[in-house]
């Protein structure tokens, strides 16, 4: 069945995007197509919608170990081969893993896109996982951890996460320890390639001048013969709560550096609820932008910081609300913390006013219009919303958002309570 | 004085740099997505500051209030609209670029033209740009890639403004006052003033609004100062300590052509022959990490940074410190193989393939076209993808001969940087 829908807009007040979009199955797959005339370029990203959340407690790390191996090799293209193609037709191409999804990318002409699903059909059903390649690609993976480590922010915020989800699959490590990527074996990487990449458990979608006709002609050509693997891999359980750090705020420090940075994070409610959308605004009100309530208090008046930014991960299961910021030299981090801490209080007790709400849905609103315009990052994120939340997951969240009511803010008081927090602080080293 | 205006479908060309008394407009509709677009910028950077920082402290100042409205009330105003304003000072250039959504396009014109003619250089905001840019030095400290690759830069260019980190030193940051960012900024404005638009636009509309807004305060043929020659430091090999590091940081590489030069499209294929593409192909990345497996990260080009300046050929890797040797011999048997045995044609179509398909890609959004017009304005060559995708139809036995004549083991400098022990 083939479904249409063009200018699906929740309300008037999301911006419409370019192009019509239209949903249809070959084989298992579900396949996502916008068809942009007159654009051209093409972006294709397949989401398999399983990633290191699923993996197994002594095999931390495969899912990311089997991204790498999605280049190294399957029955019809070598070692190499997928960029070495990639690149003679012009094209660009990269992967990545998060908890609760692989996604391999593609951007191409109009007249060379379907190579895409050429190299994808092959890797997906036949991938050859060779034991040089797999050690020599164990390697590149350990130098890919220590240059995580090295840096100070990944390296703080990779201890932070892990204890605000603490209990919960998404406390895991996305490249795995030292000592786990160092005991993966073929095995391991064959069991969980074969119990999650398969059609059923992949999303594939075709963004910029294309037509859906085309792509149905060439995903009856590559995916359309029967698979040689259906869906057997249970998902994790996302859902279960992560165990609560309340009687907290849980303190995390590291010494590293010249300068000191803060990291304060908390729990937060899971996508596609009002709460969620809330908590986006407010974080918005309070660090995006020269007007937010942190930038102007912390960088702008008393100038101790030099910057400040916020985050909220997005996945099938619960959030992390995130406050970052790097201390100007000289200052007291313990004033630094007091002052975050006391301006999400006051978030709460007194909400952004009308004007800080509009200020913050506006920059969301432009924010979201350019996030979406390369066809590659709008094929990435058509099938990340596909795989993990369902069609149209990103215009409800924006519509939700710029529905959010002033009353809203204070049920997430008990978010943000101080003593749910996990405070992390990478401070200068002691010489 | 002279209004140069232009639409995208006639592309500045080289040759149009000798009118240099004239405000440059560019503007191209791109009607994907309803934003605009727009970038303003004045040839003059840190390649002619009389105090290492003064570009960038200049092109931050922008941003920090005019005679109608100081810092707060420009964010207020423009975040109240969702457009977003940054201002910076590069090597070549110093301005500003603002986006947002197309509608808005009459508040953005409006606000640049007050930035760029009424921004007050306030000794208070003076001081906050001052006591941040000092701080971020500090922070970059911290990033051991960063550090090494700073290194680098200073043996290879020195005493060019590209040896030297663009906000100059604590030291010489205290010696900026407002007067200084006032004088250049104004010298640079006179020299040539270049201003790019593109979005869901009426371009009409545009050019005629850009006229207006600008024509009153441009056309002097001033000119400023010339940058220094690179020429680098005598050592050949230079080591980093890092305190705080696992993994060794190795760049190595030399000089080689301005942008302007004509052997820039061999050198272009050549990078990707080498690895500078898509992914992990070509020879280093295949042979330093598909092959050897020693680095996560091996980025390599032949004329990266090229401007008025020489670009500069090199090779990054990141690395276990006991496979520093490796990394090093590695890398210098795939240069000696590349100037001994050449480069087959399969490789370079492969490579022009690449460059030429990639063009499509870097001209998606109005933001790429915005920075695409103004850069090969200040550059001075095409922006339209044909004309710049047929510079790259040489043949191989070109691209060996400007491999030969531009790269070379004798000229090689290498910054090492190592963790303490």
């Amino acid at each position: 069945m083939i479904v249409r829908t063009s200018a699906r807009t929740p309300s008037s007040r999301v911006p419409r995007l370019n192009g019509e979009r239209v949903d249809f199955e070959v084989g298992g797959l579900a396949v996502c197509v916008v068809e942009q005339p007159g654009v051209p370029v093409v972006g294709v990203a397949l989401c398999y919608g399983t990633g290191t959340a699923a993996e197994r407690d002594d095999e931390g790390g495969v899912a990311h170990f089997l991204e790498h191996m999605m280049f190294k090799g399957s029955r019809r293209f070598g070692e190499g081969e997928v960029d070495s193609l990639t690149q003679r037709l012009g094209g660009s191409n990269n992967a990545f893993t998060s908890h609760d999804a692989t996604v391999y990318h593609f951007s191409f002409g109009t007249d060379t896109w379907s190579t895409a699903l050429e190299i994808e059909s092959d890797r997906m059903d036949n991938l050859l996982l060779d034991e040089d390649a797999i050690e020599s690609e164990r390697h590149v993976i350990l130098e890919e951890i220590a240059m995580y480590e090295d840096e100070p922010w990944d390296a703080l915020d990779q201890q932070v996460v892990a204890r605000v989800f603490a209990g919960h699959p998404y406390a895991k490590p996305v490249l795995g320890s030292r000592s786990s990527v160092e005991g993966l074996s073929r095995e391991a990487l064959r069991a969980f390639y074969s119990q999650y990449y398969n059609r059923e458990r992949a999303n594939l979608a075709v963004v910029g001048g294309v037509r859906a006709d085309e792509v149905r002609a060439a995903c009856e050509r590559w995916f359309g013969n029967e698979p040689s693997r259906s869906r057997s891999g249970a998902l994790p359980d996302t859902e279960t709560l992560p165990t609560s750090v309340d009687g907290g705020p849980i303190r995390i420090e590291r010494q590293h550096g010249e300068l000191a940075r803060l990291l304060v994070a908390f729990p937060a409610p899971a996508v596609d609820t009002d709460e969620h959308a809330a908590m986006r605004l407010l974080l918005a009100g309070l660090c995006l932008g020269r007007g937010s309530r942190l930038h102007r208090r912390l960088v702008e008046q008393e100038r101790s910081c030099l910057w400040v930014t916020s985050d909220l991960t997005e996945g099938r299961g619960p959030s992390c609300a995130s406050i970052a910021l790097e201390v100007t030299p000289g200052f007291d981090s313990k004033d630094v913390e007091l002052a975050v801490l006391d301006e999400l209080s006051r978030s709460v007790s007194e909400p952004l006013t009308q004007t800080e709400i509009e200020r913050a849905r506006q920059l969301l609103r432009v924010d979201y219009v350019f996030s979406q315009q390369r066809v590659e990052a709008r094929a990435v994120n058509t099938a990340l919303e596909h795989a993990l939340y369902g069609e149209g997951h990103h215009e409800r969240c924006l519509d939700r958002l710029l529905s959010v009511d002033p009353c809203q803010f204070r049920e997430l008081e008990r978010w943000l309570r101080p003593d749910r927090a996990v405070i992390g602080w990478s401070l200068p080293s002691v010489s | 004085m002279d209004v140069i205006s232009e639409s995208g479908a006639e592309e500045p060309v080289v040759g149009e740099a000798q009118e240099r008394d004239g405000l440059r407009v560019l503007v191209r509709r791109v009607s994907d997505a309803p934003v605009v677009a727009l970038r303003l910028w004045a040839r003059g950077g840190s390649s002619v500051e009389s105090i290492p920082g003064l570009a960038a402290v200049t092109g931050r100042m922008l941003s920090e209030g005019t005679k109608r409205r100081d810092h707060e009330q420009l964010a207020g105003d423009l975040e109240s609209r969702g457009v977003s304003l940054s201002s910076y000072g590069g090597v070549e250039i110093h301005g500003l670029s603002l986006d947002a959504l197309s509608e808005d396009w009459p508040t953005v014109l409006e606000v640049a033209g007050e930035l760029w003619h009424k921004s007050t250089f306030d000794l208070e905001r003076l001081e906050h740009v001052r006591e941040q840019a000092k701080s971020e030095l500090l922070s970059s400290e911290d990033q051991p890639d960063v550090k090494t690759s700073r290194a680098f830069l200073e043996q290879i260019y020195a005493p060019h403004a590209l040896a030297r980190p663009a906000l100059g030193s604590a030291e010489s940051l205290e010696r900026v006052d407002p007067r200084d960012c006032i004088d250049l900024h104004r010298s640079c404005r006179a020299c040539e003033t270049v201003v790019s638009v593109a979005g869901d636009i009426d371009e009409d509309a545009v050019r005629e609004a850009l006229r207006e807004r600008f024509a009153a305060a441009i056309g002097s043929t001033q000119g400023t100062a010339d940058a220094p020659h690179p020429s680098g430091t005598p050592d050949t090999f230079r080591v980093v300590e890092l305190t705080e590091s696992q993994q060794a940081h190795l760049v190595m590489g030399h000089l080689t052509i301005p942008r302007r030069h004509e052997d820039l499209a061999a050198l272009e294929l050549l990078a990707v022959v080498l690895g500078a593409g898509s992914g992990l192909g070509g020879r280093l990345p295949g042979r330093l990490r598909e092959q050897d497996g020693l680095a996560y990260s091996v980025q390599t080009h032949t004329v990266a940074g090229a401007g008025d300046h020489p670009g500069r050929f090199f090779v990054y890797l990141g690395i276990a410190p006991e496979s520093v040797d490796a990394a090093l011999e590695g890398v210098r048997s795939e240069i000696e193989r590349l100037l001994d045995g050449g480069v087959s044609v399969g490789e370079v179509d492969e490579a022009r393939s690449y460059l030429k398909g990639r063009e499509l890609f870097r001209r998606e959004t109005a933001r790429q076209w915005a920075d695409l017009m103004a850069e090969a304005r200040i550059h001075q060559v095409a922006c339209d993808s044909d004309a710049w995708a047929d510079r790259w139809d040489i043949s191989s036995s070109e691209v060996e001969a400007a491999a030969r004549r531009h790269l070379s083991l004798d000229q090689l400098r290498v910054t090492l940087g190592k963790p303490a022990e």
